[in-house]
């Protein structure tokens, strides 16, 4: 082989040689996997104008009680507060880890995913930031563990006066708390509320014999 | 950070006025490297000049690096850039076509809009050609492509996934290929233009 046949331009010999190191290096980099993917603005919006974002208390109680597999609680506040008080069967996945760790169970699709904190905002701002990141099926408590503590643990009566729809709500917190504190708090038997609308039953008319009405 | 658009980072104004910037510097060197002369496009087929080789690995190869690195150092997240599925009868069909115009008609469509804008009649006849061809495939779509068209769909294919080897190795053997190619090339130009008289060299315009 006539090597001078292979001489090429200095110009040509500089941009393999760089193409080369860049191969080489791209030989010992892992395959990146990408923790999330992020949602165009305009969906994000649509999102957070939404008000499906929230689960009541109460129906996360009721969830706890039928031990439903496909629904997760997840405790988003530091470790030391989730070691002192948390609800039963939820997992710690604080809020800066939540995102950067994609073998947690947040990042599941399938599985219904439900954040909370003491209150509302740091569960809210972690549903941002999953909702951000493209995380699916994801919800917030309402109200935190401050509205665990005061409709689940320790329901209170509503105030005179109220409809039957707050009486009912009432009944049912008293008994998902008869689960969770025991039977101090089981439901009584239904109030009657004075000051509820009455509800009118509509009488069939009678109908006349005969004729034409 | 990146890709910019589909993320809703700049908008489709934007988008449009970059790529109008990027189309001015790509036809730029386009014409600056002779790609708008057919005798140098041709001259792979024949030969003679293997620059349009040269220029299509060096662009494959860095694109692939690039993007492979960006990626990797968090610049660009690929899963949002286009990434169309594989239809690899069409495709072939498709390529032999392709190949056949570049050899007859000595473009490639990128190429034969510089060379038309740069005032080449050949490359204007091209482009004529081009849009009478995109019309003729338009209103027969039905009748005689739909089938061919949709047919041979192997989905999104990565190669060093089908291959079963990391993304990192697939580009270096990549890479490897085309410095390799590059060399043997450039030994065949030299050695089979040595042969020739320089005069027709001249005479073809290279």
């Amino acid at each position: 082989m006539n090597y001078k046949m292979i001489i090429m331009k200095k110009n040509e010999i500089i941009l393999l040689g760089f193409l080369f190191l860049l191969a080489f290096w791209s030989l010992f980099l892992p395959k990146k996997v990408w923790v999330y993917h992020q949602i165009p603005a305009k969906e994000l919006h649509y999102e957070l104008t939404k008000n499906d974002k929230f689960i009541s208390v109460e129906d996360v109680a009721q969830a706890i009680i039928e031990k439903r597999t496909d629904l997760i609680l997840i405790d988003v506040r530091d470790t030391s507060q989730y070691k002192a008080f948390t609800l039963p069967g939820a997992l710690n996945i604080t809020y800066d880890s939540l995102l950067f760790k994609t073998d947690n169970i947040a990042h599941n699709p399938d599985l219904i995913k439900v954040l909370f904190s003491n209150g509302n905002t740091l569960a809210q701002q972690c549903w941002f930031m999953a909702k951000r990141a493209n995380l699916k099926n994801i919800y917030i408590m309402d109200g935190g563990l401050n509205a665990w503590f005061d409709n689940i643990l320790n329901p209170q009566p509503p105030q005179q006066p109220y409809s039957n729809e707050q009486d009912r709500l009432y009944q049912r917190r008293k008994g998902l708390s008869t689960y969770f504190v025991g039977s101090k708090n089981a439901p009584s038997t239904p109030t009657t509320n004075k000051n509820a609308i009455p509800v009118q039953q509509i009488k069939k008319k009678e109908s006349k014999l005969g004729g034409c009405s | 950070m990146g890709p910019l658009f589909p993320q809703g980072i700049i908008s489709e104004p934007v988008n449009h006025l970059i790529a109008v910037f990027i189309g001015l510097i790509f036809g730029f060197f386009l014409e600056a490297s002779g790609f708008t002369n057919t005798r140098k496009l041709a001259g792979v087929f024949y030969g003679y000049d293997f620059v349009v080789l040269k220029v299509f690995f060096t662009a494959a190869v860095t694109s692939a690096l690039g993007l492979f690195l960006m990626n990797y150092y968090g610049l660009i997240d690929i899963k949002l850039t286009f990434y169309p599925a594989t239809f690899w009868l069409p495709t072939l069909v498709g390529g032999i076509i392709m190949a056949l115009g570049f050899i007859v008609g000595g473009f490639c469509p990128g190429t034969s809009f510089c060379a038309a804008s740069t005032g080449k009649i050949d490359g204007m006849v091209f482009v004529g050609g081009v849009f009478l061809g995109i019309l003729g495939y338009s209103f027969t779509y039905k009748a005689l492509f739909e089938k061919l068209r949709n047919s041979g769909n192997i989905g999104q294919v990565n190669i060093a996934d089908w291959l079963g080897i990391s993304e990192g190795l697939f580009l270096f053997l990549l890479t490897t290929v085309a410095i390799a190619a590059f060399i043997f090339v450039t030994w065949l130009q030299n050695k089979l233009n040595s042969k020739k008289d320089p005069q027709f060299l001249q005479d073809l315009g290279v």
